[in-house]
């Protein structure tokens, strides 16, 4: 359920209400009055903040409306010859200037209210215009307090939103008018203290509202100045007389009894404002303990305000001319019950007043007598306490360097800017990832052109040298022996793939591809199988290499193995003479030299010194010498002519480091 | 409602932002994914034996392949052979050797746990026997051998990948040492370049059928 807070600073107490609901069904949760001192000034705005202060301490808690005296504001009904509220709200101020003289118009808050169609057409307003000083004190105190309520209106237009909600309107909605289709005019007044708030409706549409700076205050300002009594004390006993028809007696009491706080005494002493608002109270000092009050006194005093009052009342109706349609008159305030107010109400309205019971249309838990003392007291901060709940709207007197700083509002420029730079930010950060990503793109194998079989990157090379292009090369081929796959459709593969996949995709391609030649042709490059011929060659360079200190030796036999189960070299060689077991040395050094050669085909032998086989017809022939078998294990997996080999050697570039393959490239067979 | 009843250009701002923001945000991880599958692509791509360095090997496995033809040197090896090992010498005769079918052989190859059957085809060279072996000279040997490994033709002609074959097996013996190393007898200060080839086999390998 929507809550809300009304806050009323009237003329002798600030009435804070509670409601939640809505509109239409709308309870009272509770209520707090400050009673405001005779002596008090009703626009000391600390006061106000210390009741609402103590209200929300006592649990109130919603959306909140602070209600601003409409007798500090100027009224004015003017028409502007068009329509709409923006375009109104763009020149209102300006048309306000020529019509306020008591301030500057930008020291002031303006706000309308549109309450009719102008005689040219045009939109009839009633702007107010408030001076920001009291307004800004006023929030300045509540701020102090901690409290920012949402929004400030006048009262009166709260009065007003009081009375149609309690459904005042449409009491005389169905007699008609005088005139044809004229709608009939209500009056709702508030009597306060200190100012009469009055307003007319036409139906249930505001068309004129006035404040006057007229209350019974004046009969107890009177009263207490000519008997040196207290205002309080003086209200008392006007109120007792008129009730009891005679004279009532007062005990005087210290004046500083009755006042403000110390401290507030001092600050309106500072001020002159106790001196220049009662010099005659100030001035005469208490004569005895005890004053009597004469009832002529008083209820001379109250018929001279009753007057004054249905004067001002008269001149505000001429002035309007809606006098002869007043179909009703509703009254509120502190003031309403006093007597012979209805009577003057009657003769001046020509209507019998009716009290605006709020309460009665309120969901509350008062009892039926504090219900009956309050309802018309509670008016103003009921019809404040329904804006937030869905009321008619009035004026909005929280504008510009007033306007409420909290809230969205409060940041919504720093957050518009971090989020127009988190906005660039990322656009920035995005832009420097998407080229990121070309170049990544770029380097891979995008495509620039969809309609021609052009990669950059990778792929380039690729598909530029026409490789792909040759069937011989490039095909793959159905059970049928027809082409089923050829270049256009791997270019049309790699072109629909996104670019991280394309370089797979080919290499996919071209493994099917290998595949199925190999099976075909069964040439598996996979399983290769090493070269004989090679070791020959290295076992060659190796005995080359040695012969100088070797010296005349012979090879008799050779046998070489390159079964995977069996590989290695074995060569008798035989040497004559007497040295012939130190050049068997010099042979075996040098074959495990060779075996150490990371490049080698040969292993290093496990029983690396071969017996002697002396030779057997020494005796005969004189000749000292032996046979040597040397058997030499051959790697499963070598480099072909290495980088140590002699032949690796003469191919400087180690492009035709496959000597077959270069001799092959040669295409002449040796002979 | 209030924020869209009193929009101005701040919250303007602020609305464009929340839907731009997110959008952005999402715009911004599709890319970063992508560059994410780029980056191990191109990791894929360049690494030590990647993609293109399979695809290079790929190309010139294919070109091998396409280029042995079971017409030539598989599916008749003695039409491969023969005119490679005559064109080692001009005096060779025809029946002075004699090619065998190929011969299957199944081996294991690879170190330890990378261990891969295979099929070698073998083809053995048969030099003759007895009195009807013929002599030769170490460079003929050598000539048949490197005619026979490297593909080369006679007369030359367009470049091609080297041949399937490799020598297998080979056994020489010196004609002058051969009686004399059975009984360990003294050689001869020099033994003459007289070689019989015992032996002499040529194999391809292919990978076994499951």
């Amino acid at each position: 359920m929507v809550r809300s807070i009304g806050i009323d600073s009237g003329d002798r107490a600030v009435h804070v209400v509670n409601l939640d609901g809505s509109y239409r069904k709308t309870r009272l949760v509770s209520r707090h009055s400050a009673p405001i001192g005779a002596n008090d000034d009703p626009m000391r705005p600390d006061i106000v903040a210390d009741a609402v202060r103590e209200a929300v301490e006592a649990g109130m808690k919603g959306a909140m409306t602070l209600g601003h005296p409409c007798r500090e504001a100027v009224l004015r009904t003017i028409e502007l010859p068009f329509k709409g509220a923006d375009a109104i709200k763009k020149v209102v101020k300006s048309e306000m200037e020529s019509e306020i003289y008591s301030h500057s118009v930008e020291d002031t808050v303006v706000d309308f209210h549109e309450i009719g169609e102008g005689s040219t057409g045009g939109t009839r307003v009633l702007v107010a215009s408030v001076p920001k000083v009291g307004l800004r004190n006023q929030l300045t105190s509540l701020d102090t307090q901690g409290i920012d309520p949402e929004s400030v209106d006048l009262d009166t237009m709260a009065l007003w939103r009081a009375a149609d909600w309690a459904g005042v309107f449409e009491a005389g909605d169905d007699a008609g008018g005088d005139a044809g289709d004229e709608k009939p005019v209500h009056v709702v007044l508030d009597l306060g203290a200190r100012s009469v708030k009055v307003l007319l409706t036409e139906g249930d549409q505001l068309v004129d509202m006035r404040a006057l700076r007229l209350g019974d205050h004046v009969v107890s300002d009177q009263i207490a100045r000519t008997h040196g009594i207290h205002g309080e004390q003086a209200r008392e006993a006007i109120a007792d007389c008129l009730k009891t028809g005679s004279d009532s007696r007062v005990e005087r009491v210290e004046l500083a009894e009755l006042a403000a706080p110390q401290e507030d005494a001092e600050a309106a002493a500072a001020s002159g404002e106790a001196a220049a608002e009662d010099p005659a109270e100030a001035a005469a000092p208490p004569a005895s303990a005890s004053a009597v009050i004469p009832f002529d006194e008083v209820e001379a005093a109250h018929a001279k305000y009753l007057k004054r009052l249905a004067r001002e009342l008269t001149r505000f109706l001429t002035a309007t001319g809606m006098a002869p349609r007043i179909r009703s008159v509703w009254v509120s305030g502190s003031g309403c019950r006093a007597a012979g107010v209805q009577e003057m109400l009657a003769a001046v309205f020509g209507n019998e007043p009716k009290e605006l019971d709020v309460l009665a249309h309120l969901a509350h838990d008062l009892d039926e007598a504090e219900a009956a003392e309050l309802s018309p007291q509670l008016a103003v901060s009921v019809g404040l306490a329904l804006s937030s709940l869905g009321g008619p709207d009035g004026f909005q007197l929280r504008q510009e360097d007033l306007a409420q700083a909290g809230g969205f509002d409060a940041i919504k420029f720093p957050l518009a800017i971090a989020c127009m730079v988190g906005l660039l930010a990322l656009f920035v950060f995005a832009n420097v990832k998407s080229m990121e990503l070309t170049k990544l793109e770029h380097e891979i194998g995008e495509q620039p052109n969809i309609e021609r079989a052009q990669f950059h990157g990778y792929l380039n090379p690729i598909f530029g040298d026409k490789w792909l292009e040759d069937k011989r090369y490039f095909s793959l081929k159905g059970k049928d022996g027809r082409t089923t796959y050829k270049y256009k459709d791997l270019v049309a593969d790699v072109s629909a793939a996104p670019v991280h996949e394309r370089v797979g995709i080919v290499r996919r391609k071209l493994r099917d591809v290998a595949r199925q030649k190999q099976k075909e042709t069964g040439v598996y490059e996979d399983v290769k199988i090493e070269s004989g011929l090679s070791v020959l060659v290295r076992w060659a360079e190796m005995i080359k290499a040695v012969e100088p200190q070797l010296g005349r030796y012979l090879i008799p036999s050779i046998k070489l193995g390159m079964k995977p189960s069996s590989r290695r070299l074995v060569f008798t060689v035989a040497f004559r003479g007497e040295d012939f077991r130190s050049r068997m040395g010099l042979l075996q050094n040098a074959i495990n030299a060779e075996a150490a050669k990371a490049d080698s085909p040969f292993l290093p032998t496990a029983d690396p010194t071969p017996k002697d086989d002396l030779f057997s017809d020494r005796d005969t022939t004189g000749v000292t010498g032996a046979y040597y078998t040397f058997t030499i294990p051959i790697k499963e997996i070598f480099e072909p002519f290495g980088p140590s080999s002699r032949v690796g050697v003469l191919d400087v570039t180690r492009r035709g480091q496959d000597y077959l393959a270069s001799a092959a490239r040669g295409a002449e067979v040796v002979r | 409602m209030s924020f869209f009843k009193q929009m101005d250009l701040y919250k303007g701002i602020i609305l464009m932002s929340a839907l731009l923001m997110p959008a952005c945000v999402w715009w911004i991880s599709g890319i970063e994914e992508q560059i994410t599958l780029c980056q191990a692509a191109k990791r894929t791509a360049t690494k030590r034996g990647g993609y293109l360095e399979e695809i290079g090997k790929l190309k010139k496995q294919i070109e091998v392949v396409a280029q042995n033809r079971r017409s030539e040197s598989i599916e008749n090896p003695t039409a491969y052979f023969e005119p490679r090992i005559r064109a080692a010498s001009p005096d060779l005769r025809v029946d002075d050797f004699s090619l065998k079918q190929p011969q299957s052989e199944s081996v294991t190859i690879g170190g330890r746990g990378g261990r891969q059957k295979a099929v070698d085809q073998v083809v053995t060279v048969d030099w003759g026997k007895g009195k009807s072996r013929r002599e030769f000279q170490l460079d003929f040997v050598y000539a048949v051998l490197f005619n026979c490994e490297s593909g080369a033709r006679a007369g030359g002609g367009a470049a091609g990948p080297p041949s399937v074959w490799r020598l297998r097996d080979l056994e020489l013996r010196n004609v002058t040492a051969d009686k004399l190393l059975s009984g360990k007898k003294t050689p001869p200060p020099e033994l003459g370049d007289r070689w019989h080839i015992r032996e002499m086999k040529f194999a391809r390998r292919e990978p076994r059928a499951k």
